[in-house]
């Protein structure tokens, strides 16, 4: 699904990537974690197209095709979807006439026939349950006037929407007070079908309770210090990032 | 310097007395604070007087206007009364004058128009009517390197409600249009205009509005350009009864070498009433825009509530951008507002449309249409909107 070799990143002149590599099969969660400025949201934007970012090395296949040749819309009608830490507010574009565009170049791309209206609102119906969004919000502009739970659930409903392969969620649970956590959560676990994959980027174990992952990864310093399956969240959650920092630092 | 190469005085204002004579006023320079951006140099060409077609079309549900000469439309609208030039009674020479007589500018280019003028119509709204059907007006040159001087005349009697809508359809190759309009909604009344002018063809616009306005009357204009090769539009509305609502917007495109240029000038004459602006702009290439808002208030226009804002969209580096909010406000009691940017993109959310599958392309057209949105709602006649939004589409500025 998602091979990524050797990644070196950087943002104007500062390296903030330095070979990282990660393997994700179809169907897998994978979390990834981290102190802060790891290099997590570097990951996820190099991943999306950000261009602010610049590769410098390494490679990313993304179902055998060389992800960063392509344009970050590219990337998404491949099926990569990428759920903002910070969903943007866009006034006056709504939701459901950006999500109508979205949908439509997708499913050209995919050699899918466009959606009548009413599929559409179907699909709408349909998918904005999975995260309790009120059919309000979805009338309403990109994000305009959400609060900050709203605008995570507007990005796993989009999510839904557009039907990906491979979705990288950014700090999804940052800002989620206690009932959005759980529903954001349960919108994701209701898309896993055992092909569709997931990269889940959180600093807390929180968010993991509930997504449960196939394996976590740390990263620290734009590498992968340390792999294993749920329990290493867990050991991180008791003894913080601490010690793993001090472990490696001393190499 | 002279706009025209020879001006055959034309019989238009045969009942007008002390016309103006052309000679007696220089042409602006960009010294002149209100001309500083826009040169009138780039219209100075010769320009011949338009002359009549021969065989002027008849439009079935619209006034046209070609070569600056009227033709009315072949059906009536119940509720509106045409009057051509020549067909005045004494009373309606009388009303033109004194609608002439409000506005205070008198400059080089009205003493071309009163000169010059072809034709002109009066467009008289009854008293008390509803009138549900639209008034079009449509203007074309059909002859190239002709300046025509149209006149339009229009009373919105006490208590009528009416809509019109101008379409500047761009059809010469090359052409001067020099309009004038001259409006005055009565007490009650109210009046809506809506312009689109596309000019793409090389036409030049000087569109000058004069409107007054008297108590609790409402007046609603939109002009949306979206396109033209030299477009300066001056809109002169006196608000001079208590009471009254004012709702002026605007949207422009310039692309390429355009310059489109916006002066507005809101006078508040009298206490208690609301006006409220939005122009907003999206430039493309080397096109420059114009905007000067001004909003006066005098001593005795308490209680005024006066609003205004122009936003801007630079879409290219090479694009110029001219804005000046400008407010004299005497009175001691009011709540007057303006503001006024211009920037880039926000690069977050295009980024953000494009990782959601949008191109490049079509995202910046989905943000220009978000952009300008709130100017196209104010367009009050559904298939008027359609019509724009489709000419906007047309010319790739903004997406399905």
């Amino acid at each position: 699904m998602l091979k990524i070799e050797n990644l070196h990143a950087r943002i104007e002149e500062k390296e903030i990537l330095k070979g990282l590599s990660l393997t994700i099969g179809e169907g897998e969660v994978h979390a990834i974690m981290g102190p802060n400025g790891s290099g997590k949201s570097t990951l996820a934007s190099v991943l999306a197209g950000r261009e602010d970012y610049e590769v410098t090395e390494g490679t990313v296949t993304f179902n055998s095709k060389d992800l960063l040749d392509m344009a970050a819309e590219e990337r998404a009608r491949e099926g990569l979807f990428l759920a903002f830490q910070y969903p943007v507010e866009i006034p006056g574009v709504s939701n459901m006439n950006f999500l109508k565009a979205a949908v439509g170049e997708i499913r050209k791309h995919r050699g899918l026939e466009a959606l009548t209206a009413k599929e559409f609102l179907q699909l709408v119906k349909e998918k904005s349950q999975l995260v309790e969004l009120d059919g309000q919000l979805a009338n309403r502009a990109v994000n305009e006037g959400f609060s900050g739970g709203e605008k995570k659930r507007n990005e796993i409903f989009q999510m839904a929407m557009l039907d990906p392969s491979l979705c990288v969620l950014d700090e999804t649970d940052s800002g989620l007070d206690i009932d959005a956590l759980r529903i954001v959560s349960e919108g994701v676990n209701a898309m896993r079908d055992g092909k569709r994959s997931f990269v889940v980027i959180t600093h807390y174990q929180r968010l993991l309770d509930h997504i449960v992952p196939d394996f976590v990864h740390v990263l620290y310093k734009g590498k992968i210090v340390k792999s294993g399956t749920k329990e290493l969240a867990l050991e991180l959650e008791e003894k913080g990032y601490d010690w793993l920092k001090e472990t490696e630092d001393a190499k | 310097m002279s706009i025209v190469a020879e001006i055959k005085p034309t019989n238009t204002f045969s009942f007008k007395p002390n016309k103006h004579s052309v000679a007696d006023f220089p042409m602006p320079t960009t010294r002149v604070e209100s001309w500083k951006y826009t040169r009138v140099g780039a219209i100075d060409t010769t320009w011949k007087q338009a002359e009549r077609n021969a065989n002027p079309t008849t439009l079935e549900n619209a006034i046209r206007i070609e070569n600056g000469f009227i033709t009315l439309p072949s059906t009536s609208i119940a509720g509106i009364q045409l009057t051509l030039g020549k067909d005045l009674s004494a009373a309606q020479q009388e009303t033109i004058l004194s609608l002439l007589s409000k506005e205070n500018r008198t400059d080089v280019f009205d003493a071309i128009s009163e000169n010059a003028s072809n034709d002109l119509v009066l467009i008289e709204v009854e008293k008390g009517k509803l009138v549900e059907e639209v008034l079009a007006i449509e203007l074309g040159n059909s002859s190239n390197l002709c300046m025509s001087a149209p006149y339009v005349f229009i009373v919105s009697k006490e208590n009528s409600v009416a809509k019109i809508t101008v379409d500047f359809k761009g059809e010469s190759e090359q052409s001067f249009h020099l309009v004038n309009v001259y409006a005055h909604v009565e007490a009650y009344a109210q009046l809506e205009i809506h312009q689109l002018q596309n000019t793409s063809k090389n036409e030049c616009i000087l569109l000058r509005e004069s409107i007054s306005q008297a108590e609790k009357s409402v007046f609603k204009i939109t002009t949306v350009t979206a396109s033209g090769t030299w477009v300066r539009n001056e809109l002169n509305i006196r608000i001079e009864g208590q009471h009254c609502e004012t709702f002026l917007s605007g949207a422009y495109f310039p692309k390429q070498d355009q310059l489109i240029d916006n002066h507005t000038f809101v006078d508040h004459q009298v206490a208690n009433c609301y006006s409220n602006e939005i122009y907003k702009g999206v430039l493309f290439d080397n096109g420059k825009g114009v905007f000067n808002g001004k909003v006066y208030v005098h001593i005795d226009a308490q209680k005024t509530n006066a609003y205004q804002s122009n936003a801007n969209i630079m879409m290219s580096d090479n694009a110029n951008m001219f804005t000046k909010p400008e407010l004299e406000i005497y009175a001691d009691d009011v709540k007057c507002s303006h503001g006024s940017t211009t920037g880039q993109f926000n690069e977050e959310a295009l980024f953000y449309l494009r990782a959601r599958g949008l191109s490049e392309e079509s995202a910046k057209r989905l943000l220009v249409s978000a952009f300008t949105s709130d100017v196209m709602n104010r367009i009050s006649i559904p298939s008027w909107k359609e019509y724009v939004l489709a000419t906007l589409i047309q010319n790739e500025i903004i997406t399905e």
